[in-house]
């Protein structure tokens, strides 16, 4: 029995290359060692002993696929006639050239992009949808965390970061529980991540000011530390800023559904384990008077239906 | 949805079915069960050091074998969408301050059921990949369900910390319900029952088993005309256990099934019964009070096995203020 990373044969490993080091692009093998070496001083319980690139959909048809996905992965070989002992009990069988291995997920993996561009949509897309996938399929789960196994967010990107609000960004998944493992450079210590609501408000956001306000407003939320409250708000929630009308329907406006998930889930998670009231009334009224508004096909409004049944969820509403 | 419980009631209660619902249709890789006895300990619980040969290296290594506590851990972090059963049967028959031992500190649960106290345990740690430290708690899925027969003879006492860390929940001796209906479950363990009074078979009390443990209870717990003793010493509806076949044929209309049943529920009374009635529940320091369970010609255990059956072998006070008011209390039809 071993560990592995199972990579998607189709996805982030093609990127690999563009990951500078001392210049030049980044060989594969380079890259798989750095990732590995990083996982493995993360938690040396893992052990990985190498990558190995699949069809992952084909394997796990369980996993929410991106260009960000990979897995860890426990892999045991087994005789033919081993396979039904297996199954159904958290194993897959696969059949690799005639070789039968019982492969069980331990973690999900969710990486970055290789390069800070587009930095609105970095990080941010790396773990949505899947984190709002796995939400929703996991909601009548006896526990109270994103999905059915830890996820692992891997930084690879080859570059100090200095923009506040990617550090910010790094801090949120910190907050959402999501382990952060950074490869080639440490932009933030997770154990250094203030998780009181309040240190972690004034370490990541701008214009608070911790002695004179006692709440903090956004365009996302509204913390009040007094009444130790947390109001969702919905601002950005209509025509003209996150959303656009089709003319028949109404669409999300580019990402902009994964920027508000990423604004509002963390903070929730935080303000949970700080023993806050969660009030999600503006965003359950958001839901329900625009039913009618998206098609019953819109992926994306449909998520915000699992973000509030989550939010519910862990509020113990 | 979670469970940190322990069933407890008198003997034969039905606690382990009990159990067994509340893990009914759960995958058997996510329940872990454990029977606890006098000389169960932390290392069989938690896990031990080992030795093992390394073939590699040509030495003994010595490594931890995980023990079921740990076992079940694993697997709960395994996949926090299933929940995972740790079962520890006939808890009070071991030293629970001793067997749990510094896991006691997990048992305290916070709102979302996770543990609100983690402890390092390095062994314990290392065996569940999905930790990258050696603190440890105990997940939501997570469930821990014992059984602890409140009768047990040289029983460990169970510490208050230990006890309010665990919901309890109370078995009752009275014959099941059945849970959808709401109705007694008349044919469950319930076979006639024939009460000799005399060498006269023709004037045997004919009763049935959930009626006469019912009045067995009531006058081992009745104060003035009864043992007065206190409510572990009843028995439950499964302190004996006569299965649905002998229950039925008991109630044949075909004289000679039902005399054959007969003779095979005395059998199993003679010898599942009446040494616990004649030692735990009559005792010998009540025998020669007023009130008595057994009649009076009923010296010692001997006379009582050889004469269950075949002549009067209970109190006149026992059947006429007790079991003839309740001689068809619960009836199998």
């Amino acid at each position: 029995m071993g560990h592995k990373l199972l990579l998607d044969s189709s996805g982030i490993r093609n990127h690999f290359s563009d990951i500078p080091v001392n210049g030049e692009p980044a060989t594969r093998s380079y890259v798989e060692n750095q990732i590995i070496c990083a996982i493995n001083n993360y938690n040396s319980n893992l052990n990985i002993e190498g990558v190995e690139y699949a069809d992952i959909r084909g394997q796990f048809p369980e996993v929410e696929l991106s260009n960000y996905t990979g897995l860890i992965i426990e892999n045991t070989e087994i005789g033919n006639d081993e396979s039904t002992a297996y199954e159904g009990n958290g194993y897959f069988v696969v059949n690799i050239e005639g070789h039968f291995f019982a492969r069980k997920i331990l973690i999900y993996v969710l990486f970055s992009d290789t390069r800070e561009r587009g930095r609105n949509v970095l990080f941010t897309q790396s773990i949505f949808p899947a984190v709002m996938e796995y939400m929703g399929r996991y909601i009548d789960s006896p526990s109270y965390t994103l999905a059915n196994h830890p996820i692992y967010f891997i930084n690879i990107i080859n570059r100090t970061l200095t923009a506040r609000s990617l550090l910010r960004r790094l801090a949120l998944l910190v907050a959402l529980n999501i382990e952060c493992i950074e490869v080639f450079s440490e932009n933030i210590r997770p154990a250094d991540v203030p998780m009181e609501i309040k240190a972690f408000i004034t370490a990541y956001y701008e214009n608070y000011d911790d002695v004179n306000q006692h709440e903090f407003v956004t365009d996302y939320f509204i913390v009040d530390f007094t009444r130790h409250i947390l109001i969702i708000k919905t601002n950005k929630l209509v025509l003209g800023e996150y959303i656009i009308d089709d003319g028949e329907k109404y669409l999300f406006k580019g990402s902009c559904e994964k920027f508000y998930w990423m604004e509002i889930l963390p903070i929730v998670v935080l303000s949970v384990k700080n023993g806050y009231h969660i009030d999600y009334t503006e965003l359950e009224t958001f839901i329900t008077s625009n039913v009618g508004n998206f098609t019953a096909r819109d992926d994306k409004f449909k998520r915000f239906g699992m973000l509030l049944q989550y939010i519910k969820k862990i509020s113990l509403s | 949805m979670h469970e940190q419980i322990i069933y407890f009631g008198a003997p034969g209660t039905g606690k382990s079915y009990y159990v067994n619902e509340k893990i009914r249709g759960v995958n058997r890789n996510k329940v872990f069960r454990v029977t606890i006895h006098p000389e169960f300990t932390y290392s069989d619980f938690i896990g031990q050091l080992l030795p093992e040969f390394n073939p590699t290296r040509g030495n003994t290594d010595f490594v931890f074998k995980e023990g079921p506590f740990t076992r079940a851990l694993v697997e709960a972090y395994s996949d926090s969408n299933q929940n995972v059963y740790l079962i520890l049967e006939e808890l009070s028959r071991g030293n629970v301050a001793a067997i749990f031992g510094d896991i006691f500190q997990l048992l305290d649960r916070d709102r979302f059921f996770v543990s609100m106290y983690p402890i390092r345990n390095k062994d314990i740690a290392s065996k569940i990949v999905q930790l990258h430290s050696d603190e440890i708690v105990l997940p939501s899925n997570f469930n821990i369900i014992g059984t602890v027969n409140v009768n047990d003879q040289n029983v460990f006492p169970m510490d208050t910390a230990f006890k309010r860390r665990f919901s309890w929940e109370y078995i009752s001796t009275m014959p099941v319900i059945n849970s959808i209906s709401g109705n007694r479950e008349k044919e469950l363990n319930n076979p006639k029952i024939l009460i000799p009074v005399d060498r006269n078979r023709e004037n045997d009390l004919s009763t049935n088993w959930q009626s006469f443990y019912c009045a067995l209870n009531i006058f081992i717990t009745d104060k003035e005309r009864g043992l007065g003793k206190s409510e572990d010493k009843q028995i439950g509806q499964f302190f004996v256990d006569f299965g649905d076949t002998l229950t039925t044929k008991s109630y044949s209309e075909d004289a000679e099934i039902a005399a054959g049943a007969m003779s095979k529920i005395n059998s199993i009374i003679k010898n599942k019964l009446l040494l616990y009635l004649w030692q735990d529940v009559q005792g010998i320091s009540s025998f020669n009070q007023a009130s008595k369970l057994f009649a009076t010609e009923i010296k010692n255990f001997d006379e009582l096995y050889t004469n269950y059956g075949v002549n009067k072998v209970f109190s006149d006070n026992f059947v006429g203020n007790f079991l003839r008011p309740n001689i068809d209390k619960y009836p199998y039809y």
